[in-house]
């Protein structure tokens, strides 16, 4: 049985294919990349496998389950944590209750959820911003509460929509040590999309390409870069074109 | 010793009180407990009971309303489903409202997730419209319904002697402390809920659906059961109400202008606060009282207390959408120079 398992899955808005029979599979413990320039349908090919999307067929199955039909909160309960492209926050409520709410996922009990909210927040290092509402963080600091928030949830797979987005390099330096921590640190298998891939390869062990709705390429990342289909998706045909030798 | 949860949240926020709104509660609360030996009119008494009623079901209403952020306009459905059940059970089989009340409760939450089901389905100001539309068809077959007397209405049976089985006494002091009772048992389930998971997921889903959603919520379940509270503590406060005055007729208990008082009564004291809902009712229901009684001969000035609510709503939302808590929150701050 494997970790995910996507295969053939399909979704369209009227006559626009976003993801047209895209397959590919996710072992535990994986880090795994997903890039494509904007539109390619990252983040559709997301909100399919977490409940947000109808899939119009196709399947992606969670450790042996089938994840397409179920409501977004079944799929959370069941081990998939996300992270949103604009960040969602619950923006008057504080730090803490934000991170709370994801402890809710699995506790019931108020004073149990809010030391594992204090616990991640120590974990993402937003220790010190607990109390504030959560409108006031700086969006570094927002992307941060979504991590902690989401790891709350005690997920085994974690798929992370742009985390790096609008980031300064300091910021993103910090991220992908984050990111580095929630792997080794607590197992968690992650799924990452990022549109700039600098920031995704020296992170993933494996990358898949999407463009226009259709996976392009798979591998390691050092094949991903020097593959021409991915250049050519990047760059454009003619950039292609003139780097053949 | 385990203490239970509605116990310990209420000690912990009792002490986490500044000394002044100590000072304020333990004032309110003495005179609350004390008030019909002051030597008050009845009069002034029948006001606080009807300050304690409205009280107790705005801080129903928040659950959903304030909490839940469904502003939902259609609470008097529930109070009249209480009121209905506890007057027909009593007219029909004598049952004393000490029994037929839960019944009016279980009826009232049977009748929430039928119509909440559906009504779940819409957001903001389709759900709102949609809550006042289902009320006003409850009404309308109430109001048709031979078996329940329909518009005509129905008189409470006396009893010969006074009764505490039956709750009919001589004076209005018992039926005060009744209803103060509700009513601190509804402060106790308010700060019960709004520290308990519930409570804590229905902020999350209010302010965003879709992050509720990605982090496990089932949010139509949340909404059900806070709008199941509110139809429960809606129904007890009907219930309340028929064997209080004896008389109930659809006009009275389940009419538009009710379920907008109790939804008015909450915003306007500060919707998804605590004493949001007592402040509200504190300065809705004397005004009404005053309207009522200045202008109630005058057939002319009819619906201006329904204008006045609407102007109140507006300027509320243009203000301060946290209501009066709201204010004062920013006055304390300004005081304390700052943020806390």
């Amino acid at each position: 049985m494997s970790f995910l398992d996507v295969s053939s899955l399909t979704k369209s808005f009227g006559g626009l294919v976003a993801n047209r029979e895209i397959t590919f599979s996710l072992n535990q413990g994986e880090i795994l990349g997903i890039i494509g320039p904007n539109g390619a349908g990252k983040t559709c090919l997301f909100n399919c496998i977490t409940g947000f999307l109808q899939v119009d067929s196709g399947s992606a199955r969670f450790l042996g389950r089938e994840m397409t039909s179920q409501p977004p909160h079944h799929i959370n309960r069941s081990g998939i944590a996300r992270t949103f492209q604009l960040v969602r926050a619950m923006r008057d409520m504080t730090v803490l209750e934000n991170v709370m709410i994801g402890a809710f996922c699995r506790l019931k009990h108020t004073d149990e959820a809010r030391e594992k909210a204090l616990e991640m927040l120590h974990f993402a290092g937003l220790s010190e911003k607990k109390d504030i509402p959560a409108r006031e963080l700086p969006i570094a600091f927002q992307k941060r509460m979504e991590l902690a928030r989401a790891l709350a949830t005690d997920p085994k797979l974690l798929m992370l929509d742009e985390v790096m987005s609008g980031l300064t390099g300091q910021e993103t330096a910090e991220a992908v040590e984050l990111l580095g921590r929630i792997h080794r640190e607590r197992q968690i298998t992650l799924l990452l999309i990022e549109h700039v891939m600098e920031v995704i390869l020296p992170l993933s062990h494996r990358v898949i390409v999407l463009d226009q709705g259709v996976k392009i390429a798979e591998g390691q990342p050092q094949e991903i870069i020097n593959n021409p289909a991915v250049i050519e998706a990047y760059l454009g045909e003619k950039y292609a074109r003139s780097h053949k030798h | 010793m385990v203490r239970p949860r509605f116990l310990r949240y209420l000690i912990r926020d009792l002490r986490s009180l500044s000394a002044p709104a100590k000072g304020v509660l333990v004032v309110v609360f003495l005179f609350l407990c004390l008030m019909p030996y002051l030597g008050l009119s009845s009069f002034f008494r029948a006001v606080m009971i009807q300050f304690l009623f409205f009280s107790f079901l705005a801080l129903g209403w928040n659950t959903i309303g304030g909490y839940g952020g469904q502003i939902d306009i259609g609470q008097a459905q529930f109070v009249a489903i209480g009121a209905y059940a506890t007057t027909m059970m009593l007219v029909w089989w004598d049952v004393p409202p000490w029994f037929s009340a839960p019944v009016g409760m279980l009826l009232a939450s049977v009748w929430c997730f039928l119509i909440g089901y559906p009504l779940f389905l819409l957001k903001g100001h389709y759900f709102a419209i949609a809550t006042i539309a289902a009320a006003l068809v409850l009404k309308d077959l109430f109001s048709n319904w031979e078996l329940i007397h329909a518009s005509r209405g129905v008189h409470l049976p006396f009893k010969q002697a006074p009764s505490l089985l039956y709750l009919q006494f001589h004076t209005n002091i018992p039926m005060y402390y009744a209803m103060l009772i509700l009513f601190l048992a509804g402060v106790i389930f308010l700060n019960w809920f709004r520290n308990d998971r519930l409570g804590y997921q229905l902020r999350a889903v209010k302010e965003n659906d879709e992050a509720a959603k990605s982090l496990g919520i089932d949010i139509r379940q949340a909404k059900l059961k806070a709008y199941a509270m509110a139809a429960s503590f809606a129904a007890l406060g009907g219930s309340f109400h028929a064997i209080y005055t004896m008389y109930i007729d659809p006009e009275a208990v389940m009419s538009t202008e009710l379920s907008m008082q109790i939804a008015l009564m909450a915003m306007l004291g500060g919707a998804a606060t605590l004493w949001g809902p007592i402040i509200g009712a504190a300065l809705l229901v004397p005004l009404d009282r005053f309207l009522g009684s200045a202008m109630g001969g005058k057939e002319s000035l009819q619906g201006l207390d329904l204008m006045l609510y609407s102007a109140i709503i507006m300027v509320v939302a243009v203000v301060e959408p946290r209501g009066i808590v709201g204010i004062l929150q920013r006055v304390g701050r300004s005081f304390r120079g700052g943020r806390p």
